[in-house]
Order: structure tokens, then C-alpha cells, then sequence
């Protein structure tokens, strides 16, 4: 995929910005806070219908501005145009069209213009909580599965559902018992297809993984992901719903008794270690940041896979972090991963020879060169 | 806010109680109404209140009728053997644009969901229990929306049926688009759902 035209109007701080991209690699810089990240959040919104930076679509509105109106012209690898139009309002309202027609959800969108964010976020992966850790699934499986975004709405409903008859009663009544086993069902049904899938997808994660960690960025550890539910690591042979039914056989008197769901795949975690040490505690600076970019990396090559289409790059201001050598060694990875928009300060740190695009962003304006 | 009539006023806050219908919309539907002559204004008065004086449940299978018991009830060419039980009337409605169906109804009026306060008690569930207590045999078809409240009272009625030895219950087939809810879903996916279902 390929983005070729980008507006971006009334968006953070740019009133008004037109770009055009023609190179793989295309770099935006100029000093903080000048609307840089801004412009990789307006593809990010695009692609994946919501804002890497904040949680709400209105903080993303300018300043005394009504709306925003982003627009994006693609074009996919085997060369079809495509455009997303998407715009917010105040005090409520979004509006997705895709070629000219408006789309009813974000399902529609999402997955059909692969994205990978790189962000000094992404060590949330590895140091930050489970939630952090399953956002990181999600991010991959919602692109890869218009299934997996169902279910997971699904399940969140569920449990919504189940919660509120657990909180809302004074005495639980055998009536209400009743209903909790008929939610404890529907709980199991819907979870089971989220877990199935994210076991699958480890499976094959965890060796394109290790490629990328050892052979392509020379790590000298094994790097290893497993997927953790109540302290127990679950394979990919693991009977999903046979799983899910002993934990909430197990959990019964103690969901009753707290009023709360303690079982499913939104308690889950991923267990990440380097040499069978988990990184969390063991890892050095060093090792954490070339784990998350093969982790990243990965996440490209998953996504291309699946989605038969290359994944736009959006790289957010990492290079700061990194010291020369490991600049060197993504450097060199750059051109292969099909287009990438990079943030960074200073223009020059980047110092390769090629082809590239570089735009300066200055006070939420754009001048190309 | 300056109030230009306190009638006006009242008119648009009833408005905007309907699902929908904001405040905006509201205010251009009383304007709308005040231009209209009197009799038109009068009419819809009327209509609203034969509405809610003379529509109501058929007391055998809860669908809405101006009658005790609904067309299709004491209709003599429906097999009365046959339940397709729905959460609303406008599910009916779906379902009979098919052409396809050749029995009778019940409708719930709704689907368990606790964040809403809909416990089974408020869904006719007692008069179906009633209803197929006085048949000899029957087949039950479950046609719930497929969201999680829809599944969850299907879930519920099973296991409330299961006891029964003279029905026979199957849920209408997966086909339906995921998220969708049956009253928009088209005809020809509703009737192959209806061919497709699965005896639970
Ligand atoms: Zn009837």
C-alpha cells in the first residue's frame, strides 16, 4: 500500500496541509512540537480509524476549529487507487467515506490499509501492564481479522452484560444464579474464537520473531512469546473452549462471591523473555529497544502475509533513542519495508544516501525540501 | 434562551422524547405542525391516541393486533404447530416479507439484557410456557437476533424447553450478517436462514 496524496486539515495544530509522497522513504522534521507526529497521527487515523495520540476523536479537532476533514489517496501493490475521507465534528459526529461512499463501521476500513507504528510507546510491550500487552495483539489481530474485531465487541458486551447482572442485584436469587450460568455460556462462546485466534497468531509470530531478532538485527539471545492466561502458558494445541469452561468452573464461587468476571481473554497476558529470562525484569536498555523493533518488524511481515498487501511504516521519533550502530542496522532495513514516514529533529541524523522525500514542518504548516 | 410560546416549548421537549429525534429536530417538526392547518394537527392527535387505545398484544402470541388475538393467530391457513419465536413485531414483519413462512409466532417483546433492566420476567415468556403446555406437539424455532442478548435468551429458552418432550427446537442458521439485527436483515438471507436451521 501506498499513500500517495495526504490533506490534512483542521487536524491537532495544521489548519491546512497538502503532501504528496512519490519516494519509499519520506522524512518530516523540524524542532518539537511543530505538528510532526501530527501529521504521522492523521495516517494512522486514516488507515485505522482512530488517533495513536489521544483516546477521544474531538481532542483531535484544532483549536476553535468546527471540524477536521482528512483525506488520503492509496494505492494498493497491485496498483488499485483507493480514498479514505474521514471527517469529525463538533460536538459529535464521524464520518467515514471510502472511495465516495460513506461506510457504516470502522471494520470496514481497518485491515484493508495495513499499518505499523514504531513509537517510543512500544515499550509498553514489553515494560508496561498486560493491557498494554493485549492492545499490542489487538493491534496486529484487528487488522488481520474483520472476524476477530466482531468477537471482540462481542465479548466486551458479554462481559459488560454479565458484570452489570452480578452488581446490580442486592441477594443474588436462584433466578438470578440462573441467568448468571446462561451469561457464563455466552461468556465461554464468545471468548473461545478470540483465544483460538490468538494462539494461532503467536504460533506463527513467535518464529518470524526470532528470525528477525537473531538473523536480521544480530540479538545474540533467543528471544520467546507465550501467551499467559491464570499464570498457566497456553499452546497452540490448547482446546480453547475445553480451557475456558474449567476456568469458569474454577472461578464460579469466586465471581459470585466478588460480583465480578474473573475469567476470559481480557484478563490474559503475553509472556516475553530473552534466554528464558523475562525481559520486563531482566533486560538491559539495549536488548528491550532491539526486541521491540524485531517485534515491530514482525508485526510488518505478519501483517503482509496476511493482508496479501504492504504494510505502510510510521516510524515516531525512535531514532533519537537509538545509538549509531543500531541506526545503522535499521537504516539498512528502511527501503525494504515499502513506504515508511519517519518524525525526527534533525534532518541530517538520518545519514544515509538514497532517495528520500523531506518535508519540514514548521507551526502545523508543511513545505517540501 | 429567549421562549417564544410556553406551548411551543412544550410541544418540542415531546418531541425530542422520541428515539432519534435531537433537539434540532424536534424544534423543526413543532414548527412544522403550527404551519400545518388545524385539521391535520387534529388528525395526527387522533391517531396517536387510537394508537395507544386499540393496538395492542394478541393475548395468544404477544404480537401487536387491533384485535383480542392477531391476524396470523386466527388465521385458519397457518400451522399452528409451527413457533417461530422473535423479540419484536417488527421481526414478524421481516420474516413474513419472505413469503416463506407457513406458521405462527411469539413474540418476546425484547431480549434478556441486564444493562438494560430486561430480566426474563418482563418478556413474554411465561404465556409461551402456556401456549406450548396446551399443544400436543410442536416445532419450536428460535429466530433471536445474533447479538449477545439475542443468543443469551436463546441460551435461556432452551434450556427452559428442554424439558418438554413433545417440541421439537431448533434456532434459525448462522447467515444473518454478524451484527446485524434481523429486522434489516434482506429476504433472501432470512428465508435460507429459516431452511437452514439447526435442531438444538
Ligand atoms: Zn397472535
Amino acid at each position: 500500500m501506498f499513500l500517495t496524496d495526504l490533506g490534512v486539515a483542521g487536524f491537532r495544530n495544521h489548519p491546512d496541509s497538502r503532501l504528496s509522497f512519490s519516494q519509499n522513504v519520506s522524512i518530516f522534521y523540524g524542532r518539537n512540537g511543530q505538528g510532526k507526529t501530527n501529521l504521522l497521527d492523521s495516517v494512522y487515523f486514516l488507515t485505522l480509524t482512530k488517533s495513536f495520540q489521544v483516546s477521544s476523536d474531538l481532542l483531535c479537532i484544532r483549536n476553535g476549529d468546527p471540524h477536521f476533514t482528512l483525506s488520503g489517496n492509496f494505492r494498493s501493490d497491485s496498483g488499485l487507487v483507493s480514498e479514505i475521507r474521514t471527517q469529525v465534528f463538533r460536538p459529535e459526529g464521524k464520518q467515514i467515506s471510502l472511495n465516495g461512499q460513506k461506510i457504516t463501521g470502522s471494520s470496514d476500513i481497518i485491515g484493508r490499509f495495513p499499518t505499523v507504528l514504531f513509537s517510543l510507546e512500544d515499550r509498553l510491550i514489553t515494560m508496561g501492564s498486560p493491557s498494554d500487552r493485549r492492545k499490542f495483539l489487538d493491534s496486529v489481530l484487528f487488522q488481520t481479522s474483520k472476524v476477530y474485531i466482531e468477537d471482540s465487541r462481542k465479548l466486551k458486551k458479554t462481559i459488560r452484560q454479565r458484570n452489570d447482572l452480578l452488581q446490580s442485584q442486592g441477594k443474588l436469587t436462584p433466578s438470578a444464579i440462573d441467568l448468571f450460568d446462561i451469561w457464563t455460556e455466552e461468556l465461554i462462546r464468545n471468548s473461545a474464537p478470540v483465544l483460538r485466534r490468538r494462539l494461532r497468531f503467536l504460533h506463527q509470530f513467535r518464529q518470524l520473531l526470532s528470525v528477525l531478532y537473531q538473523n536480521e538485527l544480530s540479538g545474540f539471545e533467543q528471544p520467546e512469546i507465550e501467551y499467559k492466561s491464570d499464570e498457566t502458558l497456553l499452546g497452540s494445541d490448547t482446546d480453547a473452549e475445553a480451557w475456558l469452561r474449567e476456568q469458569a468452573r474454577l472461578y464460579r464461587d469466586q465471581e459470585l462471591d466478588r460480583r465480578t468476571t474473573l475469567i476470559g481473554p481480557q484478563r490474559d497476558d503475553l509472556l516475553i523473555q530473552l534466554d528464558g529470562r523475562e525481559t520486563r525484569f531482566y533486560a538491559s536498555q539495549g536488548q528491550h529497544k532491539l526486541l521491540l523493533l524485531a517485534v515491530k518488524i514482525a508485526m510488518w511481515h505478519y501483517l503482509k502475509e496476511k493482508t496479501g498487501e504492504t504494510p505502510i511504516v510510521l516510524i515516531d521519533d525512535i531514532f533519537s533513542e537509538l545509538d549509531s550502530e543500531r541506526l545503522k542496522v535499521i537504516s539498512g532495513f528502511l527501503p525494504a519495508l515499502g513506504q515508511v514516514l519517519i518524525t525526527m529533529t534533525d534532518r541530517e541524523k538520518l545519514a544515509l544516501d538514497g532517495n528520500f522525500g523531506f518535508f519540514r514542518i514548521e507551526d502545523g504548516r508543511v513545505y517540501a525540501g | 434562551m429567549i421562549s417564544l410560546s410556553d406551548h411551543l416549548d412544550e410541544l418540542v421537549h415531546e418531541f425530542s422524547k422520541l428515539p432519534g429525534i435531537g433537539r434540532k429536530t424536534a424544534q423543526r417538526l413543532a414548527y412544522f405542525i403550527l404551519k400545518q392547518p388545524e385539521a391535520s394537527a387534529s388528525q395526527l392527535a387522533e391517531s396517536l391516541i387510537r394508537v395507544k387505545k386499540n393496538v395492542h398484544q394478541c393475548r395468544i402470541c404477544g404480537n401487536i393486533t387491533d384485535d383480542e388475538i392477531c391476524r396470523i393467530c386466527s388465521s385458519p391457513r397457518r400451522n399452528q404447530q409451527l413457533i417461530c419465536v422473535v423479540e419484536e413485531p417488527t421481526d414478524v414483519l421481516a420474516i413474513e416479507k419472505t413469503n416463506e413462512y407457513q406458521g405462527v409466532y411469539h413474540v418476546l417483546g425484547g431480549a434478556i439484557s441486564p444493562l438494560d433492566g430486561v430480566s426474563p420476567e418482563q418478556l413474554n415468556i411465561t404465556s409461551l410456557l402456556d401456549r406450548v403446555g396446551t399443544v400436543e406437539s410442536a416445532e419450536i424455532i428460535l429466530a433471536m437476533n445474533p447479538d449477545v442478548e439475542g443468543e443469551a435468551t436463546t441460551l435461556y429458552l432452551t434450556r427452559l424447553l428442554k424439558p418438554f418432550s413433545h417440541l421439537s427446537v431448533s434456532r434459525i442458521a448462522r447467515g444473518i450478517p454478524v451484527g446485524g439485527d434481523l429486522e434489516y436483515s434482506d429476504e433472501a438471507t432470512l428465508s435460507r436462514a429459516l431452511e437452514g436451521r439447526v435442531k438444538i
